[in-house]
């Protein structure tokens, strides 16, 4: 039969040619192995990039967190030392309690 | 705040599993890219140096070859490589016997013109064809096989060792070669014919 004759000589071709792709020498397989080595490195980063990027997402959200628990609740008032020292003593305080009789009487003084 | 308080934990926990993910995920994929390449490297560096008579050619093909693969596809399915990486290996080998027969029109132009042919792609025989004929005789079969294939027009080379050797169908022959069905059924024909003439003293 021509077709059996046609597949035993494939069969036979293809078992040939395997024969010599494993008896290639020690220089062209280790050239193949650094074109392999060369190919992998070639690919492209994608995914590594978006891990880098989730762990600095990660870090500024702890950031983030870590300012609003502990910064402080209220920042102080103050817009002045003059201020500060007006408030603490208590001669600042009777001044403010007595603000409105001062003005009348820096009115008054003016006027005289 | 409960949830600020435990929030950032949990995506500094989440962000190093997803990137420990990735991780494995990027090594597997390599590993299995590498598979791959390693199955498929010493049969694409024959079917290159069948093609161009030449090592250090068929060496560059296949390393070209290679590259294109990794940086286009390799986010691809692992069992669309190999109909890939034959559609980029053949195209590369065209590319190669262009480059060669535009060398060779300039050298006809320059010096003699003999070479005529229409379609050189189809006909062009091996630039460094050996004459299988004066060999037959007194090689083994494997060489013989191999002086024959080198001598056979690059388009028959082609369809013979994609359909025998990488057991492709004749649409995906036809899809790596970049032809026709009916183009692969002639070429593989017509190789498988003259092989079988040549090849008759060890294989009858």
């Amino acid at each position: 039969m021509t077709d059996d004759k046609e597949s035993r000589f494939i069969a036979a071709a293809k078992a040939a040619l395997d024969r010599s792709a494993q008896q290639l020498d020690e220089l062209t397989i280790a050239r193949l192995r650094a074109a392999r080595s060369k190919a992998l490195e070639a690919r492209p980063r994608r995914l590594a990039w978006l891990a880098v990027g989730g762990l600095a997402t990660a870090a500024l959200t702890a950031t983030l967190v870590a300012f609003l628990l502990f910064a402080p609740a209220v920042a102080p008032p103050v817009s002045g030392l003059e201020q500060v020292d007006l408030l603490s003593d208590n001669d600042g305080l009777e001044l403010y309690r007595d603000l409105e009789f001062y003005r009348w009487l820096a009115e008054h003084a003016d006027a005289a | 705040m409960p949830t600020a308080d435990t929030g950032a934990p949990a995506d500094s926990l989440q962000a190093t599993h997803a990137a420990q993910h990735t991780r494995e995920e990027s090594l597997e994929s390599r590993e299995t890219l590498e598979r791959f390449l390693a199955g498929i490297e010493r049969r694409a560096f024959r079917m290159a140096q069948f093609a161009t008579g030449n090592r250090d050619e068929a060496l560059d093909i296949v390393q070209d070859a290679m590259l294109a693969l990794a940086r286009l596809y390799s986010k691809r399915q692992p069992d669309e490589w190999g109909p890939l990486f034959h559609r980029i290996l053949q195209s590369r080998i065209h590319d190669w016997y262009r480059r060669r027969r535009t060398q060779h029109r300039w050298l006809a132009w320059l010096g003699k013109d003999d070479d005529n042919d229409e379609d050189p792609l189809a006909a062009l025989p091996d630039p460094d064809a050996r004459r299988p004929e004066e060999q037959l005789g007194n090689t083994r079969a494997g060489v013989a096989l191999e002086t024959a294939l080198g001598a056979l027009p690059l388009r028959q080379q082609q369809a013979f060792l994609l359909r025998t050797w990488e057991g492709l169908d004749v649409a995906a022959t036809a899809a790596a070669m970049g032809c026709s069905e009916g183009s692969v059924k002639t070429h593989y024909s017509r190789a498988v014919h003259t092989l079988r003439e040549l090849l008759e003293d060890h294989w009858p």
